[in-house]
């Protein structure tokens, strides 16, 4: 081989694995659709397979599409994913760019407050989890309402309270495309990614006192 | 009779009910403590005789109280009153010792509150259930015996092993939520100890797992019993139950575990930043507060403030472009049909050809069974003849040669007839010539 440079040739060393064949080509769609992979349930021969080939297919990633393939390990079981927002946004060509809708993002930050930062170790049911959002934090309620419901009533009322439902719902569907959490019936897991969500606004949340300090 | 009826007028409630019964029975906390040394002196050995004397309990009475309470507190009262059902008093020896409801009385607590048996233990006693079980088994009595005496001593510790697990559980996790809600920074090291408080839980529930897997033995030992007795029956039906219950809680305590010990260490993360939990509360505020709705179509969307950057969580998929031929659009051309044009004597033609294939079928079973029913009679066919009878009557060669090959092979087949051909005597008819052949009737 005429290219003697290790550093070079390093991002291919994955497709010699013996299961690259069966993992990497849906592994590659789900990473681009935002999947996160940790070592639970039916992701763990992904997970595997991304731990052993951390090196070349970070580098496949970065090469290729100019977007960072990132392991995040924040003090619990470590997840795998590619971050779209770390490399230059120039890589990603504008057709192929989606974001998380806002509403998702609001319900995200609350649910990780409710379940993280309050430490509600055994609320694992999605209705109770609702129920929790609409009704113990008034201070977010006229904001759910405003944004969430797009209401303009000032009282509490049963198509607001629905519509706040419906939009957990539809986040929660979008978070397990995610693999942030994952529910059956009435059951919710959260998965360590979850931390993601906070990690996604690791830019922000350290200043955010001063962001505020300017609006007043 | 009298026993029963007498049984039957005790009425546990009103008698509980009573204001001084009750207060004999269930101490108040003062008592309870001096009672709870007491029972806990006497099984370290302090006491002699496991007896004690009233100076012992006074002493006992003062430590738990104020120079105030000292003073209006009667503590020959309070003695006198344990004297229902906690302590007896000896005249001889003038020293106290417990009762038989007071040792229990604090026996039930202790086990209680330190999950009494270990899981070894529970091991042990499960196996000498079953091998117990196991040697009665045919004897209605012995097994009576079993459920009276032997299992009736063992399943209440069985119970309390079971809550104690689910009760420590509710600690550990209250601990940390009793932070949250004092709005207090739960320290990283309280959250260790939870950690390990739930690690040690799961092994010991891992244990006691373990340790009553020899109870599915019991259950099926269980079913073998046969019996006709209403009391047996009633008390396997309820052994059944118990061990259904604890075997299905400890299943339950697992997944509770398994559903707890991932958040625990996910915790680590937002207790290692401190002030991120509040930060994190105030981003929501925020955004709550200062996000605008904007028209987007037919539908309004959540715009956040200027700051907040915009996320991209993945990678639209591309729409694979298949090049794959519609058969819709460019359809396979049809073929030019080929049109036939009736021709009536053609037609005519096979009809006749059809119409005697069926005639002479018909015809030479007829035949067939012309020359069976002649065999029958006589005994013997001669068949060289019949095949000239036929050739004769029918005149067509194809008809005579089936009918006699088939009455031949029929012949053949058939037991009750012998086929006899003679190859140097000929029967003869104009151009055709045919070896003698003969059937007889066996």
């Amino acid at each position: 081989m005429e290219n003697n440079d290790i550093s070079e040739i390093e991002y291919l060393n994955f497709l010699q694995e013996e299961d690259a064949i069966q993992h990497f080509g849906k592994l590659d769609y789900l990473l681009k659709d935002g999947m996160h992979f940790q070592d639970h349930g039916d992701q763990i021969p992904y997970y595997k397979f991304l731990r052993k080939n951390k090196k070349s297919m970070k580098a496949f990633y970065h090469r290729f599409y100019g977007i960072a393939l990132k392991e995040e390990n924040k003090e619990s079981d470590s997840y795998f994913f590619l971050d779209f927002n770390d490399s230059s946004r120039g890589n990603i060509p504008q057709p192929f760019r989606d974001v998380l809708k806002n509403d998702f993002i609001i319900i995200g930050l609350i649910m990780y407050k409710v379940l993280h930062s309050e430490k509600n170790l055994e609320l694992t049911s999605i209705g109770k989890l609702k129920e929790t959002i609409r009704n113990n934090y008034q201070a977010f309620k006229p904001g759910l309402i405003k944004l969430i419901a797009q209401s303009t009533a000032d009282k509490d009322n049963f198509d607001d309270d629905e519509a706040i439902d419906n939009a957990i719902d539809r986040a929660l569907r979008q978070f397990r495309k995610l693999a942030w959490l994952d529910y059956k019936g009435d059951t919710f897991e959260l998965r360590a990614s979850f931390h993601r969500i906070i990690t996604l606004y690791e830019d922000i949340i350290p200043k955010i006192d001063t962001v505020i300090e300017s609006y007043q | 009779m009298k026993e029963k009826e007498h049984l039957y007028i005790f009425n546990f409630i009103d008698e509980i009910s009573k204001e001084d019964i009750y207060s004999q029975l269930y101490p108040s906390k003062k008592e309870g403590i001096v009672i709870a040394h007491l029972y806990q002196r006497i099984k370290s050995g302090r006491y002699e005789n496991d007896s004690f004397t009233a100076e012992d309990i006074h002493f006992l009475f003062d430590e738990t109280m104020n120079e105030e309470e000292k003073r209006v507190f009667d503590v020959k009262g309070r003695i006198n009153k344990l004297q229902k059902y906690f302590l007896k008093y000896n005249e001889e020896t003038q020293l106290y010792s417990f009762q038989e409801y007071g040792i229990k009385f604090c026996r039930i607590a202790e086990e209680t509150l330190i999950g009494s048996l270990k899981a070894t233990e529970i091991k042990i006693i499960c196996s000498q259930l079953k091998q117990k079980l196991r040697e009665s088994i045919g004897d209605e009595n012995k097994i009576k015996e079993w459920f009276t005496i032997h299992f009736k001593n063992f399943h209440p510790n069985l119970k309390q092993q079971i809550d104690f697990l689910d009760r420590q559980i509710d600690e550990a996790v209250e601990k940390l939520r009793n932070d949250t809600l004092a709005e207090k920074q739960t320290s990283l090291k309280l959250l260790q100890t939870v950690s390990d408080d739930l690690f040690d839980i799961q092994e010991k529930n891992d244990e006691l797992r373990s340790a009553f897997s020899e109870t599915y033995s019991i259950s099926t030992l269980l079913h073998e019993i046969e019996t006709e007795q209403e009391e047996l029956l009633e008390h396997i039906k309820h052994t059944h139950r118990f061990f259904n219950n604890v075997q299905s809680r400890l299943r339950n305590t697992n997944k509770r575990l398994d559903r707890i010990q991932p958040k625990i260490r996910q915790l680590f993360f937002t207790l290692s930043q401190p002030e991120y939990s509040a930060k994190i509360d105030r981003l929501i505020r925020f955004l709550l507060k200062y996000s605008t709705l904007e028209k987007k179509g037919n539908d309004k969307e959540i715009v956040f403030p200027k700051e907040i950057n915009t996320k991209i969580t993945n990678y639209k998929r591309p729409k694979y472009l298949l090049l794959d031929r519609d058969r819709n659009l460019f359809p396979t051309q049809a073929k030019p049909r080929k049109k036939y044009i009736r021709n009536p004597e053609v037609e005519e033609l096979s009809k006749a050809i059809l119409q005697k294939a069926f005639d002479d079928t018909e015809i030479i079973e007829n035949w067939v069974s012309h020359f069976f029913t002649e065999l029958q009679k006589s005994k013997a066919l001669d068949i060289s003849q019949g095949f000239f009878s036929v050739l004769k009557k029918t005149n067509d060669f194809t008809i005579a040669t089936k009918v006699t090959f088939r009455v031949i092979e029929d012949a053949h087949n058939n037991e009750k007839y012998k086929v006899n051909i003679d190859k140097t005597g000929f029967v003869k008819n104009e151009n055709t010539a045919l070896w003698k052949t003969m059937i007889f009737q066996k």
